[in-house]
């Protein structure tokens, strides 16, 4: 089943099932906008404490002077760098590895190579 | 207020994000026109002071930290703000349902007094009745009715910040009313 197909049976439900609950009654013009107008008065606005306002205010001053220095106010960055940090550790303990690996090496293949120069 | 933010608060959303782009501080303005509709619209959301401020203060952290991968795309500013806020809240709300609930009717009622005392005073019978009805529909629904209540978007810039179609906005705004309707009328409330 493709994913409109499923989203319009999810509708199409949806309104049956309204239709079931609520009945199935169109609203007026009127019933609309005295209904509206009555959820706008219910739902009073309600404002900020103060001390919270003025708080986060400065939070985000001392947030925005980090962020100007450089400094990650966000978790999701902090997070970010860390993993960086420790890609770029890896990589480098991985360098060294290997330029370790290759000197402690080198000293054996080299008579091998010469032996070889020598029979051509 | 200085000369500076005095014109500054001339210039509109738009214009001050493209100056915040250039100087950090011009946040501030955004943040000061802002904060009261975000706090409104989240604690009607929650229901409590407490997550009411921690959910606002994250929009806004949320809003600094991207504001530079803001784009202008034919919605208001504030849609991106609330569209920001439906995210947290989202979460917020899956998180809480892994969690034992407590009814929003009981946080409100459990408020300490001196919260918000004014509008709880205020309410009228039938309002609070109304408030209830609200309060019973799914947390999409709950939110839709407030966007709507505020005047402030059309079907469409809903749309963007509940991710869904203009139509299917309509349509979920009509379900809901009748929803509303059907439930105040089982209440005894006349026509």
């Amino acid at each position: 089943m493709s994913r409109g197909t499923a989203i319009n049976l999810r509708r199409n439900w949806r309104t049956l099932l309204d239709k079931a609950l609520y009945g199935n009654q169109d609203i007026s013009d009127d019933e609309l906008e005295a209904l509206e107008s009555a959820i706008a008065a219910a739902l009073q606005p309600v404002e900020p404490q103060a001390t919270f306002r003025e708080g986060l205010r400065q939070n985000l001053e001392v947030a925005r002077l980090r962020k100007d220095r450089g400094v990650c106010i966000d978790p999701v960055c902090e997070a970010r760098s860390g993993v960086r940090l420790g890609v770029a550790f890896g990589l480098l303990g991985l360098l060294v590895g290997t330029l370790i690996y290759l000197c402690l090496r080198s000293p054996r293949t080299k008579p091998a190579e010469s032996s070889n120069k020598n029979s051509v | 207020m200085s000369e500076q933010n005095q014109a500054l608060e001339q210039l509109d959303d738009h214009e001050l994000v493209e100056h915040s782009r250039t100087d950090s501080s011009v946040f501030g303005v955004l943040y000061e026109r802002h904060v009261s509709r975000i706090y409104n619209y989240v604690f009607h959301r929650v229901g409590n002071v407490h997550d009411a401020e921690d959910l606002t203060s994250r929009v806004f952290y949320s809003a600094y930290s991207h504001l530079a991968s803001y784009r202008e795309q034919g919605v208001p500013f504030t849609a991106w703000l609330y569209r920001i806020a439906h995210n947290l809240l989202a979460n917020w709300h899956r998180d809480r349902s892994r969690r034992p609930v407590i009814s929003l009717d009981d946080i409100i009622l459990s408020s300490p007094a001196h919260e918000h005392p004014e509008p709880m005073a205020e309410q009228h019978e039938s309002a609070r009745q109304l408030n209830a009805a609200i309060r019973n529909l799914d947390a999409e629904r709950r939110e839709l009715v407030f966007l709507k209540a505020t005047g402030e978007f059309s079907n469409a810039e809903i749309g963007k910040i509940l991710g869904k179609s203009e139509g299917a906005i309509k349509s979920l705004y009509h379900r809901t009313l009748l929803a509303l309707r059907k439930e105040l009328e089982n209440k005894g409330f006349e026509r």
